[in-house]
């Protein structure tokens, strides 16, 4: 159990972008690669359809912006959940060591607070017989793999997720929110 | 009863075979195949010529050192050649990688392709184009351009860009005909190169303003500065052996039974000269920089031997027309936009230069279906030139479609992911010709076929 809120309205860019100005800490669906509404809702949205936006921030937060956007006839307000937890799987595979380098930094770091990684591995794999430039049979002399999923809860969980997809190599599963949807916030 | 009438359709399995085998097997068992394709190369051949000199014995025979003489060993000492040469120039110095420097990189590699190959421009430029581009985040797209354009697209204008063109060349097609491609090539460069400058100007504006401001800081300040440039005159040499041997004809000789005119003998001893000359005059040092091996033309050796013995049979069905096992293919392939997407569409899943021999064989079956080779050929060109013209960019172009289309893709590929730029996946990478190139293409059959 987090006190962090998603929030899923409907609204144009420009009065979600004004709604959400000064609004600290916040994650958009777009930076955890969260797309709101059915296929069909997404497709429409193509066509000039309002726009779904899922927002992610803490309770208290959350319950200042649900009363902007009562009062504002532009947004609609559409689903409202508590967050309890999240977690993405994740696997790598690079092929310099600087590369893996950069993905080590993250499975053997510090991770965030509140983050915890569950059945990571990784390993280095040399291949003696490769021979640098190849044509028909290429093969790495270097291949480092991982895989593992992170679980946790928000902000740091969230903020890894944003990290970890701009790490080259790295290709993350889609990020699962666990919740409850509830109609309101309490005082 | 001519061999090509007499031979079953399934007597090609083995070529089939072999191409498959080099367009799978690097993407599903890379180190499997890596460590033993000289064994699987070896099989599909013996499959073929077991059997082959087993029912028509002494034919088979000659066809086979036909194939090994006249194809295989100009084929292989053109490419060693280009390959040892190519491999002794580098570039060195600072390139900042911003989108007009990467598209003067990439016209450089178009324009140098048919030169030294498409492999050799590859080889020579995806090193300092990776560096130029080290300290920015959006790079793949970039890699992917230049497979199109300089492994590739560029190699089309001459005999000695890309070796579907030199087995025609072998074949009888004049060295200069290919000029005849400026046309279709300088138009399906210059909208492939115009896009990139657009997606990569989109894609510089997402860098963040201290690499778009201070590339400088990443890149160094070393001179531009070509290294090992004397290359350029073994490779003056090499064109101008290839030019000679397709005008001079003073007389043939026998080796083993098979007719070989001495003006390609010539050519083959001129081309390991100039080899030899590259090798002992670039520095060790040089050449380690460029990433230069022997393996590569260790490969191409091994494979190409197993291609030019199993492709045998195909070719020999292609030439009977009407009368052979594959009458269905010279049926159903019959204008020029047809051969055009026909060749591109296998030599974007298979090796190019056996797709280009298979449907240079189909047209001549077609059309000249009595005639010997090199005169069909030349009836080919000054009756029927759209054919060959479609057959050669199909071959050409469309080997740009799949990273297994052309031998230079997966070499780039590789490089660039060891050099921390993560790359498309299979599927990923047919995105971008989906979108950028089969457009283009079509745009070419409409225009030229």
């Amino acid at each position: 159990m987090t006190d962090w809120t998603e929030i899923l309205l409907a609204g144009t860019d420009q009065t979600v972008d004004s709604l959400v100005a000064d609004t600290e800490p916040l994650f958009r669906g777009e930076d955890l690669a969260l797309h709101a509404g059915s296929f069909a809702e997404r497709c429409l949205e193509l066509l000039g359809a309002k726009p779904h936006h899922l927002l992610y921030l803490p309770a208290d937060q959350a319950r200042e912006l649900l009363r902007r956007i009562h009062d504002d006839p532009d947004l609609r307000l559409e689903r409202l959940r508590e967050v309890h937890s999240a977690s993405f799987a994740f696997t790598a595979e690079a092929y310099s060591r600087p590369a893996a380098a950069k993905i080590k930094k993250i499975l053997h770091g510090d991770l965030p607070a509140g983050v915890s990684l569950i059945d990571g591995k990784d390993s280095e794999e040399v291949d003696p017989e490769a021979e640098g430039v190849e044509l028909y049979t290429p093969v790495h002399k270097y291949t480092y793999h991982a895989s593992g999923r992170f679980t946790g809860t928000p902000p740091g969980l969230f903020e890894l997720y944003r990290r970890i997809r701009d790490v080259d190599f790295v290709k993350e599963k889609e990020l699962e929110i666990e919740g409850r949807e509830v109609e309101g916030l309490g005082a | 009863m001519e061999l090509g009438a007499a031979l079953p359709a399934w007597s090609t399995l083995p070529f089939l075979g072999i191409l498959l085998s080099i367009a799978l097997f690097p993407l599903v068992a890379p180190h499997t195949w890596h460590r033993h394709y000289p064994k699987v190369a070896l099989a599909w051949g013996l499959l073929l010529a077991v059997p082959f000199v087993g029912v028509y014995g002494y034919t088979a025979v000659h066809e086979i050192l036909h194939a090994l003489i006249a194809d295989y060993l100009p084929f292989i000492i053109l490419l060693a050649a280009l390959f040892t040469i190519g491999g002794g120039i580098y570039l060195r110095g600072a390139l900042r990688g911003t989108p007009w420097v990467n598209a003067g990189i990439l016209l450089a590699g178009t324009l140098l392709a048919s030169w030294v190959g498409t492999t050799g421009a590859a080889m020579v430029l995806i090193r300092p184009l990776l560096r130029a581009n080290a300290h920015r985040k959006y790079r793949a797209h970039t890699v992917v351009f230049f497979i199109f354009l300089v492994a590739n697209i560029g190699g089309a204008l001459t005999p000695l860009g890309d070796p579907p063109l030199f087995l025609g060349f072998l074949r009888g097609v004049p060295f200069f005909w290919t000029l005849h491609l400026v046309p279709e090539t300088l138009l399906v460069a210059a909208l492939v190169l115009a896009v990139y400058v657009v997606w990569d100007h989109r894609l510089w504006k997402k860098e963040t303003p201290e690499v778009r401001q201070h590339p400088v800081k990443h890149t160094g300040q070393e001179r531009l500065r070509l290294e090992g440039a004397h290359n350029f005159l073994f490779l003056a040499g090499v064109l101008a052996a290839v030019i000679v041997s397709g005008v001079w004809h003073p007389g043939e000789v026998r080796l083993l039974g098979i007719p070989q005119g001495i003006q390609s003998l010539a050519r083959e001893a001129f081309l390991l000269a100039m080899l030899a000359a590259s090798w002992l005059t670039t520095s060790r040092a040089l050449r380690k920089k460029n990433g230069f091996s022997w393996g590569p033309i260790r490969e191409v050796a091994i494979l190409f031997a197993a291609i030019f013995i199993t492709i045998i049979p195909a070719l020999a069905i292609l030439k009977a027309g009407e009368h052979g096992a594959l009458s269905w293919l010279i049926r159903g392939v019959k204008t020029p936009a047809e051969f055009f997407w026909a060749t591109g569409i296998l030599s974007s899943f298979l090796d190019n230069a056996p797709t280009y021999l298979t449907f240079l064989s189909s047209a001549l079956g077609r059309l000249y279906p009595e005639v010997a080779e090199r005169q069909a050929v030349l009836h080919l060109i000054a009756e029927h030139g759209a054919f060959l013209k479609a057959i050669a960019t199909g071959a050409v172009f469309m080997g740009a479609n799949t990273y297994i289309g052309n031998a230079p893709n997966l070499m780039v590929k590789s490089i660039a992911e060891e050099a921390g730029v993560e790359m498309p996946s299979y599927l990923g990478y047919m995105k971008y010709s989906l979108l950028v190139l089969v457009p283009v293409f079509l745009l070419v059959t409409w225009l030229f076929f």
